[in-house]
């Protein structure tokens, strides 16, 4: 007799079970049959299972107990993951990028930059809202055109809080200088920079007019990489229509810099981006990519030793669920509960996608406050998007394999489809997430992979 | 739609229940446009496609959504009180 | 053979009333005043002496520390500023009947055990962690409560690692009130789970219902945010669900602190059924270190009590190995002079002699 499970296929013979408990297994179909009839044979893989098998009654009551407490754990836990503060000084940009998500503005705009007498109150604000350890991201635009924003606010914010701090920098690293450099060097800043291939792709699509991208991004990470060391830099990969043939090249603009960790994650369909969706690619091509590019970084970790840190992340809500925050896969969602956004115009949204698509439609309902007034206005979209996020209960959520590990993306389906919960057989998001879910159990079925895997778990955990 | 060819699968009443029919076509979306008509006795699926595989498509969403629904049907209520169970829980402050 | 401290005494000249003593050696540390204080003078061994043979440390027990005089004459230290690990017998009463049990139960109300713990912890004034052990410890609900309480309103801040079956946190009421009165108190609770099927753990506590007891108490505990440490004793009995086991507790438990495997231990009941229930960690090395490795990634923190390093197959294992074994009970025989990683290794319980001794053996590192 078994508790309740789902089940989506590998492939044409193997499906991976998993329950609420977060428990899973790789079963051949003929397995499968065997537990849907209620027929199971002793050598039935699923006999080296715990938590889907049970004698009698009081076996079946305990496991509905466990089951019961994993899920509200788990769904606890999503509510108070550590909380991520993003500021955007300005929304003006060197850059432009083909598939830029925030709709950015030209260098001579006006009216899209914080004042430096906005530091105050947004410290207020974060002190109130969020708790040690802090995590503040600076995005833009090109926050680096504001470095007298960010120096300003990390003086301020670390006069009460610099031993539990962190900083990131979202930045394509065109306008590093030593200044900066040195004061990264005294204060706990991180970079976080795009980094789209070798200099052929990483330039086709991140324009910039003084000088190659490419070639500024790699000088940039070199001069960091000496000065604050390796570890305090991180790139963000998002892979357009060209870079899909040659899945190497990612691998090898990495290694050329001397990078040990990539994330690697599809366009998205923000910003500019939207217009050209159709121009770019279909999940399944997508996919496809991205399963030569984990096969190959697999077989080449002994000599390059590069971790991905999308599938790392989705390795670890597998094996460890209650111990992962990460806001674009948790249900209930990340929206408001594990992110704040203080936009270059004062108002304040609970999600990055939030602020993406009130940049694009002035959908006023995203607003959640100001920080020119102290306090929140009642967020009603906030209630609907949190109670539309909890995918236990959707359609094809509800029944997927993946569940205890995806998450709800609501925003994501705000903007495609019109409607927070979405049509998953359609949605882009869904097929995405099952892809890479899939991609990455079949890995797990396979020794040699899952070897490499365990080096990746061991490194997210140190 | 003068142009496509339309394929049309007639399934009894009997054997397939209106869920399991109709959870399959939420699937078969992607691939096809479709409609879903109900005589006395039986379902009729129309798919407007030109492409080959639709019927081996639909075939294997109907035969993955009966083995959903098998499993289903032995955990419907117990699933039930756990996802109940874990939420009151949570409410109550455990 | 030699245990590392020893810890049993005879008093040769002068009488002592049997009872509860605080042994004043050279006043240093102050009395609370709870436990009348005995002045020993070792140097002359006036009052109290030791047998016989040498020692390998200076001092068998120190100022301060908690000594119960036995009827005939026998003085044992049971709270030791000398000892590595103490740990307080509160009760010999059970539940459970576990097949390997090294504590038997016994029936008879020993309630005063725990009068005597209070008072033995409160005058030994540690801030080290000391355990509480029996028998069940929350046999009886009231009288832990009551354990907890007056130790509070005497003042003792001492960190507490109870062992118990888990069975009375099922009560959700008890368990409730446990987490009140230990809220300022650094407390662990020790609870084995012997399988992942209830006719696994049930047969082998002989006690119909404690698996679910278990689990529930576990559950309990969890949401109450207690520290908990699971405990697995290999046998013959539960080996193969091992692996199992590992993935349920990280799955379905992911509160619980660390993960002890425990190898046992040729006293009480574990003597009598050796041969049904001991298995050689020697033949079990594969399974084991797939266990531990299933556990690191699913976050769970496993550690081996009471294997000796030349048992354990690989670094990888002897890395998660703990020397576990109370001194007082602890040895080592004498081919282990040779061994390059002796201060290392755990060594033997006392009671591993002749046919329950599983001797060392001989690895090149």
């Amino acid at each position: 007799m078994y508790m309740p499970f789902n089940f989506e296929w590998l492939s044409d013979d193997k499906a991976v079970i998993s329950n609420l408990t977060g428990e899973f297994s790789v079963l051949e179909k003929h397995d499968l049959l065997e537990v849907a009839n209620s027929e199971i044979s002793e050598r039935n893989k699923i006999n080296s299972t715990s938590t889907f098998l049970y004698e009698n009654e009081s076996e079946k009551n305990s496991l509905s107990k466990l089951h019961s407490s994993s899920y509200a754990r788990r769904t606890l836990n999503s509510l108070k993951s550590p909380f991520l503060f993003i500021i955007v000084p300005t929304l003006r940009c060197d850059h432009d990028c083909t598939y830029c998500q925030v709709s950015r503005a030209n260098l001579d705009a006006a009216g899209v930059d914080l004042d430096i007498g906005s530091i105050e109150p947004i410290v207020n604000l974060i002190e109130r809202v969020g708790k040690p350890p802090y995590k503040i991201e600076f995005q833009g635009g090109e926050p680096l055109l504001r470095f007298d924003f960010i120096k300003h606010f990390i003086n301020r914010f670390d006069q009460d809080h610099g031993e539990e701090s962190e900083y990131i920098i979202a930045t394509s690293l065109s306008l590093l200088n030593n200044e900066i450099i040195e004061f990264s060097k005294n204060n706990n800043v991180h970079f976080s920079v795009s980094l789209d291939g070798t200099s052929v792709f990483h330039d086709s699509q991140r324009r910039n007019v003084i000088a190659s991208s490419h070639q500024m991004a790699g000088n940039g990470i070199l001069a960091l990489s000496e000065s604050i060391g390796i570890d305090r830099v991180a790139t963000v990969t998002t892979i357009t229509r060209d870079a899909l043939r040659v899945p190497q090249d990612i691998i090898d603009g990495h290694n050329n810099l001397g990078l040990k960790n990539m994330f690697v994650r599809p366009l998205s369909p923000y910003g500019f981006a939207s217009y050209k969706m159709d121009k770019y690619y279909s999940t399944n091509e997508y996919l496809a990519y991205y399963s030569k590019l984990l096969d190959l970084l697999v077989a080449q970790y002994d000599d390059v030793g590069i971790v991905e840190h999308m599938a790392l992340i989705h390795l670890q809500k597998i094996f460890r669920p209650d111990k992962t925050g990460y806001n674009d896969l948790k249900s209930p969602a990340g929206y408001l509960l594990g992110s704040l956004i203080i936009n270059y115009d004062g108002n304040i949204f609970g999600a990055d996608e939030a602020r993406m698509i009130y940049e694009q439609h002035k959908t006023k309902e995203l607003v959640v406050g100001h920080i020119g007034n102290p306090d929140f206005k009642q967020h009603d979209a906030g209630i609907e998007i949190l109670s539309n996020s909890f995918i236990s209960e959707m359609p094809m959520c509800n029944e997927c394999a993946y569940q205890p590990y995806c998450g709800a993306d609501p925003l994501h389906h705000l903007s495609l489809q019109q409607d927070l919960i979405g049509d998953k057989s359609t949605s882009f998001f869904c097929q995405i997430q099952k892809g890479i879910f899939g991609k990455i159990f079949k890995m797990i079925d396979d020794k040699k992979s899952m070897k490499v895997f365990d080096q990746w778990l061991a490194y997210g955990s140190r | 739609m003068p142009d496509e060819k339309n394929l049309s699968l007639s399934f009894s009443k009997d054997k397939l229940d209106e869920l399991v029919i109709r959870k399959a076509l939420y699937q078969l979306t992607p691939y096809c446009e479709w409609e879903l008509e109900e005589t006395g006795t039986s379902w009729i699926v129309t798919a407007y496609s030109e492409k080959k595989d639709i019927k081996r498509v639909f075939d294997r969403l109907i035969n993955d959504q009966v083995l959903r629904s098998k499993i289903d049907r032995e955990t419907y209520q117990l699933r039930r009180k756990i996802i109940y169970k874990a939420l009151s829980d949570i409410g109550g402050g455990a | 053979m030699e245990v590392v401290r020893k810890d049993i005494f005879h008093v040769i000249s002068g009488s002592v009333d049997p009872g509860l003593y605080r042994a004043d050696i050279n006043s240093n540390r102050k009395s609370v005043g709870i436990i009348p204080n005995l002045r020993v003078n070792q140097l002359s061994d006036q009052l109290i002496t030791s047998n016989s043979v040498q020692l390998q440390s200076d001092h068998t027990f120190s100022d301060g520390d908690i000594l119960l005089v036995g009827k005939g004459g026998a003085v044992r230290a049971i709270l030791s500023k000398s000892a590595n690990a103490n740990t307080l017998l509160v009760t010999e009463r059970c539940d459970n009947l576990c097949e390997f049990c090294s504590q038997p139960p016994k029936e008879a109300n020993d309630d005063v055990l725990f009068g005597m713990a209070a008072q033995a912890l409160t005058e030994f004034q540690t801030s080290d962690l000391v355990g509480i052990s029996g028998g069940e410890p929350f046999l009886s609900k009231k009288i832990f409560l009551a354990f907890m309480s007056t130790l509070n309103s005497l003042g003792c801040r001492t960190p507490l690692h109870i062992l118990s079956n888990g069975r009375a946190l099922q009560d959700i009421s008890f368990t409730k009130k446990l987490a009140d009165v230990c809220q300022y108190r650094e407390v662990s609770i020790g609870i084995p789970l012997h399988g992942v099927r209830e006719s696994t753990h049930d047969s082998l506590t002989a006690a119909p219902g404690s698996w679910k007891e278990t689990i529930d108490g576990l559950i309990n505990a969890g949401h109450m945010g207690f520290n908990i440490e699971l405990r697995f004793i290999p046998t013959l009995d539960n080996l193969s669900e091992l692996e199992k086991l590992i993935v349920f507790v990280g799955r379905t438990m992911p509160f619980i602190s660390q993960l002890s495997i425990m190898n046992l231990e040729p006293h009480g009941w574990a003597k009598k059924n050796w041969k049904s229930l001991y298995r050689s960690p020697v033949f079990y090395s594969k399974t084991l270190e797939s266990a531990v490795k299933i556990g690191e990634r699913l976050g769970v923190n496993t550690r081996l009590f009471n294997y000796p390093l030349c048992h354990l197959k690989g670094e990888y294992l002897r890395n998660k190995a703990e020397r576990s074994i109370s001194d007082w009970k602890n040895y080592y025989p004498d081919e282990c002079n040779d061994c390059a990683v002796m201060d290392k290794c755990c060594g033997y319980f006392k009671s591993s002699k002749n046919m329950f001794l599983e001797k060392p053996r001989k690895w090149a590192i």
